[in-house]
């Protein structure tokens, strides 16, 4: 019985406090006419706050702890159990938050084999679209991989292997693979091992650029290891202008936790790419249709059916 | 209150589960058509808690969509409250806030502190004994006339893949053996059928229950998803399943490989049900 005893001694202290704070700062019936004019709270509801038969709305403490600043330390440890632990910071676009590099480097070490790529593509995925897109205006990021080389040993396209995305494309239920090629910002990125954008959809540049439906700039930032590549992530947005340097860096960063999930065989020398312009999603699609949707965690059949449509695509 | 440690058939730190919790979120939310189900009036709720919220993927979608609720979500896992308490701050969310907490001993909070309680998927995290005073720690925290909003499924739904069946009825037996089923014979879980009779025992009165299928047959919209779902919960299941004696490792494998062949088959179809509730405290 004694941890129930305990407890309940912690939850009568607790509750002593808040009586106690709550009745010093309404001992006076002026004090609790004059918060309630200021506040619209109900004479009614303060005097059951002090009663004990009700407990204040984290709105309301806010209140008092504005109302009555002398009383700010008491009122706070007395509430502790309401209270944010930390106010926290205004909406800005900072670095990606310590605790996610954390959580990808212990996926790292603890994850199954079989289950990394999977956990590392997902988590990165989704803190990249919620950190990039806070408020929610419309977001694809895609994950895109380098196939294999084929015969020749050249790499001729990339494949789409998961989306993710905010606003229009939250949902990500149904994932469409599409193979990317010559023709594509994907394409240009991972061909040059380098970071591009397209920020207007209508402006004049040699970096090529397919846009869906909505989607008014795009950017890509390589994944990257030891001077090899193994695709990029395509960012693209309903916003025009949207990737500015600092949210192309953001991208890159993810882009180099996105590698880590990978590997080594996944990269490839950039002198090996040599990318054939790939026909519309739409033609693709009735390629693909006969076939399972593209999926993450797949085996060695998967990627023999993927080099099969490729093919197909290929030579048609 | 006494709590009894992590009955969790998964850890809880593990990234992956990390990950395939915030896709099941996704999942759970598209199959009950929005973050709260039906057409309830949220217009008196200010402050919300969220039960063993994980990694807070509905608890934050919450804070988006109401910025006027206040969104408290607690969990055991130190971990999953770093993470949503950084995802809320690089989404600005500061209406949200998230505490480490055990959802199966007597909740930190005053008497009276919420609104509007939510709840979902604890299935495998308690004893079917420990369900009363679980509710009853919710009643306590709610404010006269607040809501709880309970979810939980079935996971041992229906399907066309035999060997998907065993291997979720292998993991329904060791949670029986723990007394975490409502099953007369360990067969399914069966907390979807215990709901509305424990809350009525805590002296809460039914708004609205909402009955959904989820289905993960194959080319539906939800196959993908469902899919990786699976393989991944599969995958991090095993050890608790093997550990417990009811199979061994080869036969697990086995029966995985096997699950692989039949829910990839274009004749594949799943069903899986879920239950929502809707009470007040009066």
């Amino acid at each position: 019985m004694k941890p129930v005893q305990v407890a309940a001694t912690e939850k009568d202290n607790a509750m002593e406090a808040r009586l106690s704070v709550l009745a010093e700062i309404f001992s006076d019936t002026g004090v609790i006419e004059q918060f309630s004019k200021s506040t619209g709270i109900r004479a009614s509801t303060i005097y059951r706050w002090v009663a004990g038969t009700s407990t204040p709305r984290q709105s309301n403490i806010r209140a008092l702890l504005s109302a009555f600043p002398e009383r700010r330390a008491q009122l706070e440890q007395a509430f502790s159990a309401l209270l944010p632990l930390a106010s926290p910071s205004p909406t800005a676009l900072e670095e990606i938050p310590s605790i996610f590099y954390r959580k990808v480097a212990d996926a790292i070490s603890s994850t199954p084999a079989s289950l990394l790529y999977w956990t590392v593509v997902r988590l990165v995925m989704r803190q990249a679209v919620l950190h990039l897109d806070p408020d929610r205006h419309g977001l694809l990021i895609l994950l895109v991989h380098c196939m294999p080389p084929l015969e020749d040993g050249k790499i001729r396209t990339l494949l789409e292997r998961a989306q993710i995305g905010s606003g229009i494309w939250e949902s990500d239920v149904e994932q469409k693979a599409a193979f990317l090629g010559a023709e594509s910002l994907a394409g240009y990125t991972v061909s040059r091992c380098q970071s591009a954008v397209r920020n207007y959809k209508h402006e004049v540049s040699i970096i090529p650029a397919i846009y869906m439906p909505h989607e008014e700039s795009s950017a890509a930032s390589p994944i990257l290891r030891a001077g090899l590549v193994a695709g990029c992530l395509l960012f693209s947005s309903t916003q025009p202008g949207y990737f500015d340097a600092q949210k192309r860096k953001i991208g890159e960063h993810y882009a180099s936790l996105v590698a880590l999930g990978l590997e080594r065989e996944e990269f490839y020398d950039r002198s090996l790419l040599d990318l054939a312009p790939m026909p519309a999603e739409e033609v693709q699609q009735r390629v693909i249709a006969q076939l399972p949707p593209a999926e993450l965690i797949g085996d060695n059949t998967e990627l023999r059916r993927w080099q099969e449509i490729e093919r197909l695509l290929l030579h048609r | 209150m006494q709590g009894h440690g992590n009955l969790y058939p998964i850890d809880i730190e593990s990234s992956a589960e990390m990950a395939r919790l915030q896709l099941q979120d996704k999942l759970l939310t598209k199959t009950m058509g929005g973050i709260f189900p039906g057409a309830i009036d949220l217009s008196g709720v200010e402050d919300l808690l969220d039960v063993a919220c994980g990694p807070a993927g509905w608890a934050l979608e919450v804070a988006f969509a109401y910025p006027d609720i206040e969104v408290v979500g607690i969990d055991l896992s130190q971990t999953m409250i770093s993470y949503a308490r950084a995802q809320a701050q690089v989404q600005g969310l500061t209406n949200a806030q998230f505490r480490v907490m055990d959802v199966t001993q007597s909740l930190g909070f005053p008497d009276a502190s919420f609104d509007l309680v939510n709840a979902r998927m604890l299935f495998a995290i308690l004893r079917a004994s420990d369900w009363p005073r679980v509710i009853g720690e919710w009643k306590r925290v709610l404010r006269h006339g607040g809501m709880v909003c309970w979810t939980e499924m079935e996971p041992a739904g229906t399907t066309t893949s035999r060997a998907y069946e065993e291997l979720v009825r292998l993991v329904a037996r060791v949670l029986h053996r723990q007394g975490q089923t409502f099953s007369p014979d360990g067969y399914h879980w069966g907390v979807v059928s215990a709901m509305g009779r424990l809350l009525r025992e805590a002296g809460f009165e039914t708004i609205q229950k909402f009955g959904y299928l989820h289905e993960s047959s194959f080319g539906t919209e939800a196959y993908d998803l469902s899919f990786q779902d699976m393989v991944v919960s599969l995958q991090l299941v095993k050890p608790y399943v093997v550990g417990a004696g009811v199979i061994d490792e080869k036969a697990y494998d086995e029966l995985y490989a096997q699950t692989l062949r039949e829910v990839r088959d274009q004749n594949h179809t799943s069903v899986t049900p879920l239950a929502s509730w809707w009470v007040r405290k009066p």
